[in-house]
């Protein structure tokens, strides 16, 4: 539904004056825009970014099983990514769903296209359903369990589950020993230029210590399963260092020509996974309750980096950050976690 | 990246407007310099990658893997210290 917000945005990009720590200009431009590299800046960029991964790539491939560990929800940005380090970087990869239990129907059937037409080892991880409950509920509920800036790169249903993909996906590289991992982060959901990001292991774990005690308070049982990284893992794999990959930080491709290149590998677009996800249906929850907590979109931001690298319109952008679902769009969603929610009549 | 030193003050502003504006750190609001800003929840692994690129490109310095794991650079103060020093030892 789309909603009519008297939030002053952007003139370039979309931001409203509403997010947090935006200013704006006399001219109506946000201070992410006046700071926002030129066209040809960003084109260069991206190929430094790209030789930076050709390197990072050669360095790390050759793992015991597979080169590289592929965070895929069979969305069109994991499809995309995984077909490109298979294709162009042939990449021995193992692609790996965490399946959340909103996983859009279409988005397993392309799963399933995409890895058997990229002769790619495929496997789901579906954890067990009290927990993700659990964890969704607790995450809607608990106002204090992520950082206070999450809310500026997603809704908190999506900060816990993206946290919990990443540690598994973290878990499979020292189980199979591998160096590499990617996912299909584009930006504005991955700490800026990160197309590469060497991990230290010590250093990632310190740093969510904080996080973890929050996470376990909130959660209960099973927390340390699903978000944490055992010592015994750490030491059997004698791995201290992961590489992380963001190959769409260094493509810089926009929605249609991926979804152009997905198409022959038999990927369909989802129709009930609303406008900003193409795999996940509780996506649409999330936005809701973010929206009507915080006032904005949590993917505004994104969206407006995209506007700014001169992927998206932004007639596109506008189109897709004011079209919020409503409270009363979502009750399926909140009556399954359990969530009470107050809709208008 | 400047090339000009600077002192502690300087270089605590600025840290302190990056913490504000990006981090969303409430200095006017019972936080101090001497907050632990994990603990407070202002950084998290995300938040601390983005800082600690922000520094190095500003100030022009670098971080060694154990400075990072070190949880020195955990509160204002301490990462003021940090960085004052290490554009001292230039």
């Amino acid at each position: 539904m789309p909603v009519n917000t008297e939030n002053k945005l952007c003139v370039r990009c979309v931001l409203p004056e509403n997010f947090p720590g935006v200013r704006f200009n006399d001219e109506g431009v946000c201070i992410h825009c006046q700071q926002a590299p030129s066209a040809v800046d960003v084109l260069e960029n991206v190929a430094r970014l790209h030789r930076e991964m050709v390197t990072a790539i050669e360095m790390n491939r050759g793992g015991r099983d597979y080169d590289c560990i592929v965070a895929y929800s069979g969305g069109k940005d994991s499809s995309y990514t995984l077909k490109v380090l298979t294709e162009s970087f042939g990449l021995k990869c193992l692609a790996v769903t965490v399946d959340n239990g909103f996983m859009s129907e279409q988005a397993r059937v392309n799963a399933k296209a995409v890895t058997e037409a990229l002769g790619v080892d495929y496997q789901v991880f579906a954890p067990a359903w009290d927990f993700m409950s659990r964890m969704y509920k607790q995450s809607v509920d608990n106002s204090e369990l992520h950082s206070k800036a999450a809310i500026k790169r997603a809704s908190a249903v999506c900060n816990s589950c993206i946290g919990l993909v990443n540690v598994y996906m973290i878990r499979l590289a020292l189980m199979h020993g591998v160096k590499l991992i990617a996912g299909g982060y584009i930006g504005g959901q991955v700490p800026k230029d990160t197309a590469i990001l060497e991990l230290n292991l010590d250093f990632y774990l310190k740093t969510r210590e904080a996080t973890m005690e929050r996470y376990e308070s909130s959660f209960g049982e099973d927390t340390r399963k699903y978000f944490d990284v055992p010592q015994e893992l750490l030491q059997s794999s004698q791995m201290s260092k992961l590489t992380i990959l963001n190959p769409m930080l260094a493509l810089n491709v926009a929605e249609e020509e991926i979804i152009a290149q997905l198409a022959p590998l038999g990927w369909k677009q989802t129709i009930d996974t609303g406008v900003n996800s193409s795999n996940c249906r509780l996506n649409d929850f999330g936005i809701a309750m973010h929206y009507n907590t915080h006032g904005f979109n949590p993917y505004v931001f994104e969206i407006s980096e995209q506007v700014r690298h001169g992927l998206m319109t932004r007639e596109v952008a506008l189109k897709k950050a004011l079209s919020i679902p409503s409270l009363n769009d979502v009750q399926w969603q909140a009556k399954r976690l359990g969530v009470e929610i107050a809709c208008a009549e | 990246m400047t090339n000009t030193k600077q002192n502690s003050t300087d270089t605590q502003d600025k840290i302190k407007q990056y913490l504000i504006s990006n981090s969303l750190a409430e200095f006017d609001a019972g936080v101090t310099e001497n907050s632990d800003l994990f603990k407070e929840g202002f950084l998290d692994s995300f938040g601390y990658i983005e800082l600690v690129k922000f520094l190095e490109k500003s100030f022009g310095i670098r971080f060694t893997d154990e400075e990072l794991v070190s949880n020195k650079l955990n509160t204002l103060k301490n990462i003021t210290d940090m960085v004052q020093g290490k554009i001292d030892a230039r």
